[in-house]
């Protein structure tokens, strides 16, 4: 049973609902069945054939008045509820025009009852999908649909015997008996299923209208046609649908009319109706069991669509040539069997592309316009050439319609891809461009506001304000900042200040001097550097007293003016106090800590005694140093080149792993001076990995510092599934691509990442195989998934510059965002991305379906959960690693 | 703390609402934070109006949660059990809880403060675009709830 349910993609809880749903379809096609012959056979024999287009005609306009009150109630009630209306009304029908037929009371009860079953077949079967689908969600929809279909297409095959076997016995007009039943048998079940399960899961109440409803149906089908002429896809949609249905209902009437004039009465007629709805609704089952999903799967969604249009071609073809009893036969397989198994299904998934407002309002345009004026043209055309010398000018007209129809299904599907695209773009809310002009409009509204943040009493709500303002009105803002730096801390008056750039403008320039005294010593060294640092030759004599001073942190702005300066003298002056500061105390050296980066620019003359200099303070001074002055350390020395002393390594693989972020990204700049081993290969590779974006980023600056900018080196990082975190490959993939890797190298880790994928996944199904509970068996099963996701997004961003469009980056965003909808819609769109040979096996690996057999020869089988343990121990990263081998001590032998 | 302790953890998270879009690897940090609180059947976890600062998964036992103030356990709108969390919006916004939480069998929960969070999203701010993620999934289910109509 297991195993039978596992063919049929049925999961372990979805058992008595898929059972539920078939038996309910069982009942409804048998009855349909018995319908189709019945009313066929009737209608053929008591009526007459001549008249079938005039029945066309009458539908077409019974179906536009049906649908639109169809639509316009459907979801006024629940669709159980909504389905139990429709089965009453069906049954209270029947029973009349049984009644009728027995009495022999008129003639008309024929076209009558045939019209009727017409009406009902469509109906029913529109709203028994919308009732499954309001029962299921989107995924389960797309695995179970077809099967649950099949249902109604094995009732078909029932009631093809049931025509076959019973119908000699009591006759055609009593079937209508046993159809009747089958509605009841339906009803009932309909009643006890939602008695014990409530109402459908996916219903939705309508919102309180006052409107006609009529109306607002009739609206719907109007806004249909807005969005059909603005849709490409809905455009060539209803083309499709127009020439389908003319070609369909030409075919009918064709073999109809072969089958009418090949058999003597209505008995032996429906008895060939009766073998002919159960061998053609079989093949349709197998083919929708077996055969369906699987071609679907494999040649995917746009050429699936061409497959009916194709028989359908074949099918005219043969009756032009041969318009016998059995190529007649061959064409009602065409309908019947080939139709309902792929042309259905299809065409709901290209539906299933649309935005959400759109799909109900196309769908009802194309029921309530399109497929009745089609057969209302086709009714019409079959009258009028029913007149006509040559009875083949039909079947020509009906080819013809099947090349139309064929032809706009090859437009739809160049278009589908695009409207996929489109559709999860808007639904994923993934911008084309921001307009960074849109934020930098003078106007007085924004300027308003930024000051009232600038005013926030939270200072970092200030601080960040005092950055935009500055930046987006500089000659407005300097005035409401200095009043601001007035009330704020030190720290942030510092912060504050160094925001504005003085450039060449003088009344910034004395604006700064006139408050450099506001505050601390601290707060006027920050004004001298900022000042010092475009106008050092302007302000000598300042300099000169900067040097003096007591305090080292503005003897330290002096140095940096004297080195800007042009005077030899002062120069020299200048240098002498950075010697002094350097030998001095604790505060001379944090002072020139802070202005080590000067080294870098510094005469050579002095340059290599002075960088021993600070090596040694460095070593001496991050002893003791707190975690602030150790920032100005590291800060200092990630401009050096060398390797440092063991006492500054310490400090850097302790503070790496601090919880202040500025800490640990001030550390990872330094990374660099650690000694070239394994052990700064894991510190770097866990930076790249932080949780936090500065870190990263700060990590990344060193990497290319290391690499000498060189980018095949992190091609070789990459390739090492054992390094880093897949966090931490994304952001060395994504610099890779930014300086522009070649392809090659880009399809190597793609092909990497493939198979080190596929090892996961059958890792991951290992575990879910084994019957373990215990809590490690689950963080591991939780970890590979979590693993697996993240290389596939990592392979996806190594093909977005191979495929050369930004579709997978949507596609990304599609499979990230955990809702089903936008998942099924990444999935559909990553399958049908042509021309890349790792498509196919993404596609299995996103869908966790993939098979160990594939070209490239991936995928590695574990026999036991322990084998997958040490899997992960010997080439996981090292969390994965450090889980697995906990996970290992507690699994069983 | 060992392995089995921060799995424990890490699984319990995970199942939570707000940590189901948060990697593991980041868990393990939001697991470092968590305390561990025993309480008794009838005890009251917190009152509606209280100020809410913390957030609780269940490990073992059940909890009932009610709308009114001084509720007994025929007023409970929810029973919950082991694996699922309450108070997870205080942990975001600083508005009182809207509910009582009562203990119906003897309870031991996983605390998770709302100052120890914020301080490990300022040190490590991925961990706020996981719980964005798990917040927006939650919203979209919603606003599809609401404005998808049948078609």
């Amino acid at each position: 049973m297991d195993r039978f349910r596992k063919i049929l993609l049925i999961n372990d809880n979805e058992g008595a609902q898929v059972a539920f749903f078939l038996i309910l379809l069982l009942c409804l096609g048998t009855g349909m069945a018995i319908g189709r012959g019945t009313a066929d056979a009737l209608f053929l024999k008591r009526y007459g054939i001549e008249y079938l287009p005039i029945m066309y005609l009458l539908l077409s306009c019974i179906y536009i008045v049906f649908f639109v009150i169809y639509a316009a109630f459907v979801d006024r009630l629940s669709s159980e509820r909504f389905f139990l209306i429709l089965l009453v009304l069906q049954a209270v029908t029947l029973s009349a025009i049984w009644l009728i037929i027995i009495n022999g009371s008129s003639e008309y009860v024929y076209p009558a009852y045939f019209l009727l079953y017409e009406l009902i077949s469509e109906i029913i079967l529109i709203h028994a999908t919308f009732y499954i689908g309001q029962n299921l969600d989107t995924l389960q929809s797309k695995r179970l649909m077809p099967i649950i279909l099949a249902g109604y297409q094995m009732g078909m095959v029932v009631g093809g015997l049931i025509l076959v076997s019973v119908v000699p016995v009591i006759g055609v007009e009593n079937a209508i008996i046993i159809w009747l039943l089958l509605i009841s048998v339906s009803a009932i079940l309909l009643i006890s299923w939602h008695k014990k399960r409530g109402e459908s899961p996916f219903y939705i109440p309508p919102s309180r209208s006052r409107r006609n409803r009529v109306t607002k149906a009739i609206k719907e089908v109007g806004q249909g046609l807005v969005f059909t002429r603005q849709s490409e896809l809905l455009r060539n949609s209803s083309y499709a649908l127009f020439f389908m249905v003319i070609m369909f209902y030409v075919l009918s009437f064709s073999v109809k009319k072969i089958y009418s004039e090949s058999f003597e009465n209505e008995a032996e007629l429906t008895r060939f109706f009766g073998i002919l709805v159960a061998s053609a609704n079989l093949a349709a089952l197998f083919l929708q069991l077996f055969v369906t999903n699987r071609i679907i799967e494999k040649i995917g969604v746009r050429k699936s669509k061409l497959i009916f249009p194709v028989t359908s071609l074949v099918s005219y073809f043969l009756l032009i040539i041969n318009p016998s009893f059995y190529i007649a036969i061959v064409a009602s397989i065409n309908n019947n069997s080939i139709m309902p198994a792929f042309r259905n299904p299809v065409r709901q998934m290209f539906f299933n592309v649309l935005p959400g407002y759109m799909k109900g309002r196309a769908r009802a345009t194309s029921v309530a316009i399109v497929l009745p004026v089609a057969m209302f043209v086709c009714g019409g055309l079959i009258l009028y050439l029913q007149t006509a010398n040559d009875p083949a000018l039909i079947i020509y007209i009906g080819f013809f319609c099947a090349i139309l129809y064929f032809l706009f299904c090859v437009r739809m599907g160049k278009v589908y891809v695009s409207a996929l695209i489109n559709n999860m773009k808007e639904k994923l809310y993934i911008p084309s461009e921001v307009e960074p002009e849109l934020f930098l409009d003078n106007n007085d509204r924004i300027y308003n506001a930024l000051l009232k943040g600038l005013q926030n009493e939270d200072e970092k709500v200030s601080l960040s304000y005092a950055k935009i303002i500055l930046r987006v009105f500089p000659n407005y803002s300097l005035d409401p900042v200095f009043k601001r730096i007035q009330h704020t801390s030190v720290s942030v008056a510092d912060q504050m200040v160094r925001l504005i750039p003085p450039g060449s403008d003088e009344s910034i320039i004395n604006m700064l001097l006139t408050h450099a005294d506001d505050r601390d010593d601290h707060f006027k060294a920050t004004i001298y550097d900022i000042i010092f640092s475009d106008h050092a030759d302007e302000y000598k004599d300042l300099i000169d007293a900067a040097l003096i001073h007591s305090n080292p942190r503005i003897k330290s702005s002096g140095i940096k003016g004297a080195l800007l300066q042009s005077s030899d003298n002062l120069f020299k002056r200048g240098m002498n106090t950075w010697n002094e500061l350097i030998t001095g105390g604790i505060h001379q050296q944090m002072a020139a800590i802070e202005i080590g980066y000067l080294l870098v620019g510094i005469n050579d003359n002095y340059k290599p005694e002075m960088a021993e200099q600070y090596k040694n303070m460095y070593a001496k001074v991050i002893i003791d140093a707190d975690a602030e002055q150790r920032k100005q350390i590291y800060k200092a020395m990630s401009l050096q080149k060398n390797e440092q002393k063991k006492s500054v390594c310490h400090a850097i693989s302790i503070d790496i792993e601090s919880h202040d972020p500025e800490l640990r990204a001030r550390a990872s700049t330094c990374l660099h001076l650690l000694p070239n081993d394994h052990i700064r290969e894991d510190i770097i590779w866990s930076a790249l990995g932080d949780g936090h974006g500065g870190v990263r980023n700060a990590a990344l600056d060193c990497v290319e510092q290391l690499t000498g900018n060189s980018i095949y080196k992190y091609h070789e990082w990459i390739l090492n599934h054992k390094k880093g975190t897949p966090r931490a490959q994304k952001i060395l993939l994504q610099t890779m691509i930014k300086h522009g890797i070649n392809h090659s190298a880009l399809e190597q880790i793609v092909e990497s990442k493939v198979n080190y994928a596929s090892i996961l996944l059958s890792a991951l199904e290992t575990l879910i195989g084994e019957k373990d509970n215990s809590s490690a068996k689950y963080m591991m099963q939780t970890l590979i998934d979590e693993r697996l996701s993240q290389t596939i997004d990592l392979i996806l961003i190594a093909m977005e510059p191979i495929t050369g469009s930004d579709v997978l980056s949507i596609v990304r965003a599609g499979l990230s965002c955990q809702d089903d909808g936008h998942k099924a819609n990444a999935q559909e769109t990553l399958q049908n991305i042509d021309n890349n040979q790792y498509i196919a096996i993404l596609t299995s690996l996103v869908e966790r379906n993939y098979k160990k057999t594939t070209k490239l020869g991936y995928g590695r089988k574990f026999n036991h959960a322990r084998d997958v343990l040490h899997w992960c121990v010997e080439n996981g990263d090292s969390w994965l690693g450090q889980c697995g081998s906990y996970a290992i001590t507690t699994s069983p032998q | 703390m060992n392995m089995p302790d921060l799995f424990e953890k890490i699984l319990l998270l995970k199942r939570s609402d707000i940590f189901s879009e948060i990697a593991t690897d980041d868990l393990r940090f939001v697991a470092d934070i968590l305390e561990v609180e025993q309480y008794f059947s009838g005890d009251r976890i917190f009152e509606k109006n209280d100020k809410g600062d913390d957030m609780y998964v269940i490990i073992s036992g059940k909890v009932g949660i009610s709308l009114g103030n001084n509720s007994t356990k025929n007023d409970l709108v929810i029973t919950m059990g082991k694996g699922e969390s309450f108070g997870e919006m205080n942990l975001l916004d600083d508005l009182p809880r809207s509910a009582s939480a009562v203990v119906i069998e003897d309870t031991s929960v996983l605390k998770l403060s709302k100052m120890k969070l914020r301080g490990l999203i300022m040190s490590y701010p991925e961990l706020s675009l996981g719980m964005l993620k798990s917040l927006s999934l939650r919203l979209r289910r919603t606003t599809n709830l609401i404005s998808d109509t049948p078609d």
